[in-house]
């Protein structure tokens, strides 16, 4: 009996120790596959999470991509500062690419096989961002709010890309509506000569055509080019009342000054992407600039206030613009997706997460995402270029 | 004539004008005994600086003309724009637009103009295309726009402040132009000639006519200074009238 007792005692004890063993077995294998798992998915550790962002931070197109990121950063120091996302901190890191498509391919590659980063970040440009989609599809990478308004970006639908601002063709919209609207009719257009002018010039022309227009003259410059003897040329010979300049920084200021020198008193429109704020000042009159976010001076939106606050936050000498308020709201999306992916963050999760957003509201500014609608926004107002130091008014 | 050539032609004349009564009262006095008490200067005296007050009243009265007269320009400015701002956003920027131009004209184009006690062509441009705008439909709220405060009286106050900014122009082009008075002009000349014949007839010596000249010379011109400045203030650097309108440039309309 007690032999028997003891067999059961012993059997028991046994079956205990082999519970036991297999529960700490079981805890010890939880405990070494959950770091596992979070290991193997790339950027994203105990402590951070890592983001990567290639945008021309030296260049003629530099200014505007060193505001966006400006304000991005704010919006991740403000988290940051707060505990992070679920313990987290954001880091992004940045690789300058000077605008050209070469450098933004090899700014990916590194990103995605040396850097091991969660996500990609508000690159800058069309044909830079072209040139990295074809390593962001093989690494199944999310990219969040590119800086650019392209349709290649959107048509055929891409599920790894987001987009927090308005298409080019909903920017041309505006433009050729405002100049139509107010007599312009006879519009001469000056593009890039490359995807981003080619997007961009479609966009005007569907627009034009939907008023049943065409536009007078299409003149063509090459990226990152100043040399607009021609393009001037062809322009003022067609004696436009309205000129849309379609293309990155480097030509503007030197198309503008031309055409005034020969006499042209056209209304000059631009896009959100133009850098206008750099231009000269005495080139800063009169200028029409369409703007994909809303009016980063007016504290009437809660969205503003929130930016504002931020950027006087960690800027020593506050500044407000469009390009930081652009990067403050893609930031504040990933930051909403980021939390809602949860502790356990993985990139497939990270899409999920933004395509369940299905009207965040920023305050008084709302983003709309899907399955089927990775746009969150086409939001676009005009401004211009006016007053005594050329400031934005809306 | 640009304002330091009028300045330098005026001390010109006073030149000759002293000159000529210093020779004059040379020739008298070699001609003929006179004996003129210096006494009679001290009345004399005092109706040239009554005459000046007189002018220098009248230059102060017209430059705070003038200066209210652009103020009121400013405020206009400031209210059509901000009664602008109840308009749809599409209308609204295009109004905006307009009135920076037209102020920016104002402040780059007309006030050199109006140095030359001018009204400038690009300026008149730019208030004829405000007023096209103001006179179109763009500038009225769309019929399903709802009433607000602001909205209730959009249409009469935007009217009224339109009108008012054409007045505020016209109100500082005439105030910046008054023509050259002549028969004033006249009479200052008249006046100081016969001043400093008198002085020169009842002083002698070298030393004393030296100094004699060179206060003459120094003081008299003075009210006939007055005199341009009051004919155009903003060509004589009294009034700078570009910075108010750069300043609501800087601030925003």
């Amino acid at each position: 009996m007690s032999h028997r007792n003891g067999n059961r005692d012993t059997r028991t004890r046994a079956d205990r120790t082999s519970h036991l063993t297999a529960a700490c077995l079981s805890l010890i294998t939880l405990a070494i596959k959950l770091p596992a798992a979070q290991a193997n998915e790339p950027g994203i550790s105990p402590r951070s999470i890592l983001i990567g962002q290639s945008a021309p931070l030296s260049g003629a197109s530099s200014g505007i991509a060193m505001r966006f990121r400006r304000g991005a950063h704010d919006a991740f120091n403000e988290v940051n500062a707060h505990g992070g996302i679920h313990g987290r901190q954001i880091v992004m890191i940045y690789r300058d690419d000077a605008y050209n498509p070469g450098k933004t391919r090899t700014n990916t590659d590194r990103f995605l096989t040396r850097d091991k980063v969660f996500a990609l970040f508000g690159y800058w440009g069309t044909a830079t961002t072209q040139s990295a989609l074809p390593l962001i599809e093989k690494a199944n990478t999310p990219l969040i709010a590119p800086t650019t308004g392209a349709q290649l970006l959107r048509k055929p639908f891409n599920k790894l890309i987001f987009s927090v601002r308005a298409s080019y063709h909903e920017e041309m919209e505006v433009l050729v509506n405002h100049l139509v609207r107010f007599g312009k009719n006879a519009i001469a257009i000056v593009y890039q000569n490359d995807s981003f002018g080619m997007d961009a010039l479609e966009g005007a022309k569907a627009a034009l055509q939907r008023l049943g227009l065409k536009p007078i003259t299409t003149v063509a410059v090459e990226r990152n080019s100043s040399d607009t003897d021609e393009a001037v040329r062809q322009v003022a010979l067609s004696k436009p009342k309205g000129v849309l300049i379609l293309t990155a920084y480097p030509p503007i200021p030197s198309l503008i000054r031309k055409l005034r020198q020969r006499g042209s008193s056209a209304q000059i429109m631009t896009h959100s992407n133009s850098n206008a704020q750099n231009l000269p000042p005495d080139l800063r009159h009169s200028i029409g600039v369409s703007q994909v976010v809303p009016y980063p001076w007016n504290p009437r939106i809660d969205l503003i206030r929130d930016y504002q606050s931020a950027i006087r936050n960690h800027d020593k000498q506050p500044t407000y613009d469009f390009a930081s308020l652009e990067g403050y709201i893609a930031a504040r999306a990933l930051i909403q997706a980021l939390e809602k992916a949860g502790p356990n963050p993985t990139r497939a999760g990270l899409i999920k997460s933004l395509e369940s957003m299905r009207e965040v509201d920023l305050g008084d500014y709302k983003l709309k995402f899907s399955e089927n609608n990775h746009n969150g926004s086409n939001f676009v107002q005009l401004t211009f270029l006016m007053g005594e130091k050329g400031s934005f008014i809306h | 004539m640009p304002a330091n050539s009028s300045v330098t032609l005026l001390y010109a004349i006073f030149f000759i004008l002293t000159v000529a009564s210093f020779g004059l009262a040379k020739w008298i006095k070699n001609r003929s005994e006179i004996a003129i008490q210096s006494s009679l200067l001290s009345p004399m005296g005092s109706l040239y600086i009554f005459t000046t007050a007189f002018l220098l009243s009248n230059v102060i009265f017209q430059m705070n003309n003038l200066r209210t007269a652009v103020t009121q320009e400013v405020v206009t400015l400031n209210k059509l724009g901000a009664v602008m701002f109840v308009l749809p956003p599409e209308q609204r920027i295009e109004g905006r637009r307009l009135l920076y131009d037209y102020t920016q004209s104002i402040a780059e184009d007309e006030a050199e103009s109006m140095k030359r006690g001018e009204r400038n062509d690009t300026t008149q441009a730019a208030i004829d295309r405000l007023r096209d705008f103001l006179a179109s439909p763009e500038a009225a709220l769309p019929s399903s726009a709802p009433t607000t405060p602001e909205s209730a009286n959009y249409l009469r106050k935007a009217s009224d402040f339109g009108f008012d900014l054409v007045d505020a122009r016209e109100r500082r082009l005439s105030l910046s132009s008054q023509g050259n008075p002549l028969r004033l002009w006249l009479a200052i000349g008249v006046m100081y000639f016969a001043l400093t014949l008198l002085a020169y007839l009842v002083h002698n010596g070298k030393w004393t006519t030296i100094w004699l000249t060179t206060i003459l010379l120094m003081s008299a011109p003075i009210p006939a200074v007055m005199l341009f400045i009051y004919s155009n203030p903003i060509a004589y650097g009294l009034f700078d009238m570009t910075s108010p309108f750069r300043a609501v440039l800087a601030r925003s309309i």
